[in-house]
């Protein structure tokens, strides 16, 4: 298990690096001086040099690229434009909220989705299995935006369930998670019915019943059980959309995280804060998918198997 | 070949996919009768829907909604078209390079698609997007050079299985060249994934086009998308909901079309695809 870990981690830093240095050249083939986006236009050029020497930018490509490596990996992403606070810092405020959004929006998608795919395999073919299926198909092909505005204008105005939009406690998250949940619950339910469906005409399920269990019994203690295990990586694999769905939820609902810096940040050129949330969020789906890889080569020994003979 | 097309046919959700699928091409066609006139008519009437002239009433510039979402409609099956092409033939070179020459070759072009693989999709097409001028062609060209990694993988491991098939070794044995044992004899083998994965592609190169048209960042106006007219309506969701609330069910319909027509086909031509 250990050299398994290890060689895992050791496969996610080329990686990093790479995103590292696809988003340097994004940044650095973008049109425009970030120097001059930092301060506007009113500034002479004397005070833009003296910047520019400050930040590093009057240095070549090769140097600016290797002290922003160098930088990254003692943890300093630099100065926010926007904010002019450290991207570090920025990052570690907002963080916490896009957490909470996104295990808000998993409370949902994962329970729901789940039992909703069991309920539907276990009356295949009825016509509550059919009417899932249809509702799972719609909340795929919903855009995560629309779903939102809808909530908004169903609960948030019409009803006055929920507060539409803004920030403080428990009663603002409930919306944008669920708009956030909603493309990966209908997910979850249309992989866990078609697991669902095939476990159930496993040899172990047929010999279960032949022996006499009570339904429940089967469907608890044996199929659901081989059908968690490879939902494992599909809910983490979400994990990973959630960040992408993060900067449309926060943008409409108004919510302080780090979607809604990121999408900022570009709309505004603020260069270091751009550099720092993508390579964030690609740090949060590297670990995700090493622990996932863990987790599941954990869970099952056939698994473990193939990762380790790799 | 027939009965391929019968399992297709027979199946209730594809029916309804390719049904869907022919009234929005019927709309496409039709986009092109539709005169700037029609959708630019700036009058400023918000008219609810219902109405004999306006059938989904107009927007906050008098502009008619319907005739919009049907200009719109035919502009994101374009750009998810075009999209999904481009991400098939960058996925299908990389892939057929990576799996059919190994060694070094393979691992470079496999980690350079785990590095795509690890960027938070949307945000890097919002970075492109902002960084170039946002367009319909640059959305494009964003959307097809960001999605293309599931295709290479899949392209990679089709290449593998098919590698050590007798057919490929004397193909081999008979000297023929590398790009025509890729192009004759491993291409015509896997594509039934191909095409199954190209379909699916187009569903979600739509939903990217129409988050970032969302954002301001993909068509820009006075040309109509519906990612924008939704973002337009926004502020209008109080009085004229419609506004933003038509359009969505038009991006949910076309892309449940593509949905449907490719799980269709890829339980007619049974394709295992990778999670």
């Amino acid at each position: 298990m250990i050299p398994l870990i290890i060689r895992r981690i050791l496969h996610g830093i080329p990686v990093i690096l790479g995103v590292m240095t696809i988003s340097f050249l994004l940044m650095n083939v973008a049109p425009g001086d970030p120097v001059r986006a930092m301060v506007g236009d009113y500034y002479d050029d004397a005070t833009i040099e003296s910047l520019r020497e400050e930040l590093g930018l009057n240095k070549s490509l090769g140097v600016q690229y290797l002290n922003f490596i160098s930088k990254a990996f003692r943890g300093d992403l630099g100065k926010s434009f926007m904010t002019q606070r450290l991207v570090v810092e920025d990052l570690k405020q907002k963080a916490p909220f896009t957490l909470q959004l996104a295990l808000g929006a998993m409370l949902i998608a994962v329970p729901f989705g789940i039992l909703l795919g069991v309920f539907a395999a276990i009356n295949r073919g009825k016509l509550i299995d059919r009417i899932l299926i249809v509702v799972s198909l719609v909340g795929i092909s919903a855009p995560v935006f629309w779903i939102a505005l809808l909530l908004i204008l169903i609960v948030g105005i019409n009803l006055q369930w929920l507060p539409p939009t803004g920030f403080g406690g428990i009663k603002f998250l409930i919306l944008p998670a669920i708009a956030l949940g909603t493309r990966s619950m209908a997910m979850l339910a249309r992989t866990s019915r078609a697991y669902m469906l095939d476990v159930l005409k496993e040899d172990y399920i047929r010999t279960a019943l032949a022996k006499g269990l009570s339904q429940r019994i089967i469907l608890f203690k044996h199929a659901l059980r081989n059908v968690l295990i490879p939902l494992i990586t599909i809910v983490a694999a979400d994990f990973g959309s959630y960040l992408s769905g993060a900067v449309l939820t926060e943008s409409i609902f108004g919510w302080p995280g780090v979607g809604r810096f990121a999408l900022n940040a570009i709309l505004k050129r603020d260069f270091p804060a751009i550099q720092g949330t993508v390579l964030f969020m690609a740090l949060i789906f590297i670990v995700i998918n090493i622990i996932v890889d863990i987790c599941y080569a954990w869970a099952d020994p056939r698994v473990r198997e193939k990762l380790i003979n790799e | 070949m027939s009965k391929i097309f019968n399992s297709l046919l027979k199946d209730r959700p594809t029916q309804l996919g390719l049904f869907l699928l022919l009234i929005l091409l019927i709309m496409a066609s039709f986009s092109g009768f539709i005169s700037n006139e029609n959708i630019q008519n700036l009058d400023y009437r918000l008219l609810p829907s219902g109405g004999i002239n306006h059938l989904l009433g107009t927007d906050h510039f008098g502009r008619d909604i319907l005739l919009r979402i049907i200009v719109a409609t035919g502009i994101s099956l374009k750009v998810g078209l075009l999209a999904s092409s481009i991400s098939l033939l960058l996925g299908i070179l990389l892939g057929l390079i990576a799996g059919y020459f190994g060694k070094w070759v393979d691992t470079i072009i496999m980690r350079f698609t785990d590095i795509m693989m690890a960027f938070p999709v949307l945000l890097f097409l919002i970075a492109i997007s902002a960084t170039f001028e946002p367009s319909i062609n640059t959305a494009m060209i964003a959307i097809g050079a960001v999605s293309w990694p599931p295709m290479a993988r899949l392209m990679r491991s089709q290449v593998l299985m098919l590698k050590s098939r007798e057919f490929i070794s004397s193909a081999e044995a008979l000297g023929f060249s590398h790009p025509r044992i890729l192009f004759f004899h491993i291409i015509p083998n896997c594509l039934a994934p191909i095409i199954v994965t190209f379909t699916l592609g187009i569903s979600g190169a739509i939903m990217a086009e129409a988050s970032l048209s969302f954002l301001g960042l993909g068509v820009q106006p006075p040309t109509p998308s519906l990612g924008s007219m939704i973002n337009e309506g926004k502020d209008f969701l109080r009085i004229a909901p419609g506004i933003s609330v038509y359009p969505g069910v038009a991006i949910a319909i076309t892309v449940l079309a593509f949905n449907l027509v490719g799980e269709g086909l890829r339980d007619a031509l049974d394709v295992k695809l990778e999670k």
